[in-house]
């Protein structure tokens, strides 16, 4: 199937973890230029180093250094790549926090400090890349959400919020921007093989097989491939305003 | 720099390419929420091709900048309603708006729909002037 991304800007937060960096892979793998957005360098070269050995060229793969919790900053870099790039094709909201803590405990900074980068950042960087598109009049944007969203679970009380009122953002936003031919659609994850998903893994492994239809955990490229697709106008013109879960059959 | 007709042609083709309304349909006084049926997304879509076309900075709230600047620190508005010096300053700097409309008690929300495609102009030319002054000699 192709997917006609080569050449397409594709920005992504969070694009050094374990389901954005093999986002970035696929996107590399499908002609794309890539712009990561980072909050270190060394994550950046650990990347590169890893597509390398994957021999995937990293000539078309940029980083740009922003912090996430400062919308000044975000707008500043947001300014600066469409100025250099001339255009954004797709944003993937990628960047995520998960710490599983009682919520009776949590302090008011430990929810503000969720809440911005799970939500606000997001909704800044949206903004901020809306102005190219609009002047596009194409684009494509991707949240990455959670299966916590709609799932039960202890300690997740902030997280499961945040991502719950992204996919809300991501089917209202629709409506306002889908007149100017930009999509925007959210995927819910389920347990993905990644480091973040370690506890998850770890209290269910004597009962991996019964925990979903498939039986066992995701591939991060089995995220990727769903991102590449709906970033894609040429398969999923006509998808906007959706959520779509990939949990092996969880729920 | 461009006069205000200039920009008045301009403004239309580009009302034109956000919206579809046909140029020709477009007058210099017509109000851009009631009479051209644009809504809040086409207004955003139409300073953002202003933008690219003039290479300027535009935001809804730059429409009132003039009379905003004239106020200083007096309040323009409390409370997204427009003071009394706010509405003085407006009646001096948005002519184009019918001044009874401009009355007490009038909220920014309200303000925005009495625009016309004249505002847009004025406020084009207005940041044409400011980038001009900017310029070193």
């Amino acid at each position: 199937m192709n997917l006609e991304l080569n050449n397409n800007v594709v920005l992504i937060t969070g694009g050094t973890g374990g389901i954005g960096s093999e986002i970035v892979a696929e996107f590399l793998i499908e002609d794309a230029i890539v712009i990561c957005l980072i909050r270190s360098e060394s994550k950046m070269v650990q990347l590169k180093e890893d597509l390398l050995k994957r021999n995937i060229s990293t000539q078309s793969l940029f980083s740009y250094q922003c912090n996430l919790m400062d919308q000044y900053e975000i707008k500043s870099v947001i300014k600066k790549i469409s100025n250099e790039f001339q255009r954004i094709d797709t944003l993937v909201n990628c960047a995520g926090y998960a710490k599983e803590y009682p919520f009776a405990l949590l302090s008011e900074s430990q929810i503000s400090n969720m809440i911005d980068l799970n939500l606000k950042s997001p909704m800044i960087l949206t903004q901020a890349v809306l102005k190219s598109m609009f002047k596009q009049k194409s684009g494509s944007i991707i949240n990455i959400s959670s299966i916590s969203s709609i799932a039960k679970g202890r300690g997740i009380v902030t997280y499961a919020s945040s991502k719950a009122a992204i996919e809300t953002f991501t089917r209202t936003l629709a409506m306002e921007i889908g007149r100017k031919n930009i999509r925007i659609n959210c995927i819910r994850p389920g347990v993905i093989e990644t480091k973040m998903s370690g506890n998850v893994k770890e209290v269910l492994k004597n009962n991996l097989g019964d925990f979903n239809s498939l039986g066992r955990t995701g591939n991060p490229n089995e995220i990727s491939k769903m991102t590449t697709f709906l970033a894609s106008n040429q398969v999923s013109s006509y998808i906007t305003g959706e959520c779509i879960t990939i949990d092996g059959g969880l729920i | 720099m461009k006069s205000l007709d200039e920009i008045f042609e301009d403004v239309c083709e580009v009302i034109e390419s956000s919206t579809g309304i046909n140029k020709n349909e477009i007058k210099l006084d017509s109000t851009l929420f009631n009479e051209l049926g644009v809504d809040s997304i086409d207004l955003v879509d139409i300073l953002f091709e202003l933008e690219t076309l003039f290479d300027l900075e535009l935001n809804i709230s730059d429409i009132e900048l003039k009379a905003k600047e004239e106020l200083g620190d007096i309040p323009y508005e409390i409370d997204g309603v427009i003071t009394k010096d706010g509405l003085k300053a407006l009646r001096i700097h948005m002519t184009e708006i019918d001044s009874k409309k401009l009355e007490h008690g009038i909220t920014i929300h309200q303000l925005i729909q009495l625009f016309s495609t004249h505002s847009l102009c004025k406020l084009v030319h207005y940041k044409m002037e400011m980038k001009e002054n900017e310029k070193p000699l």
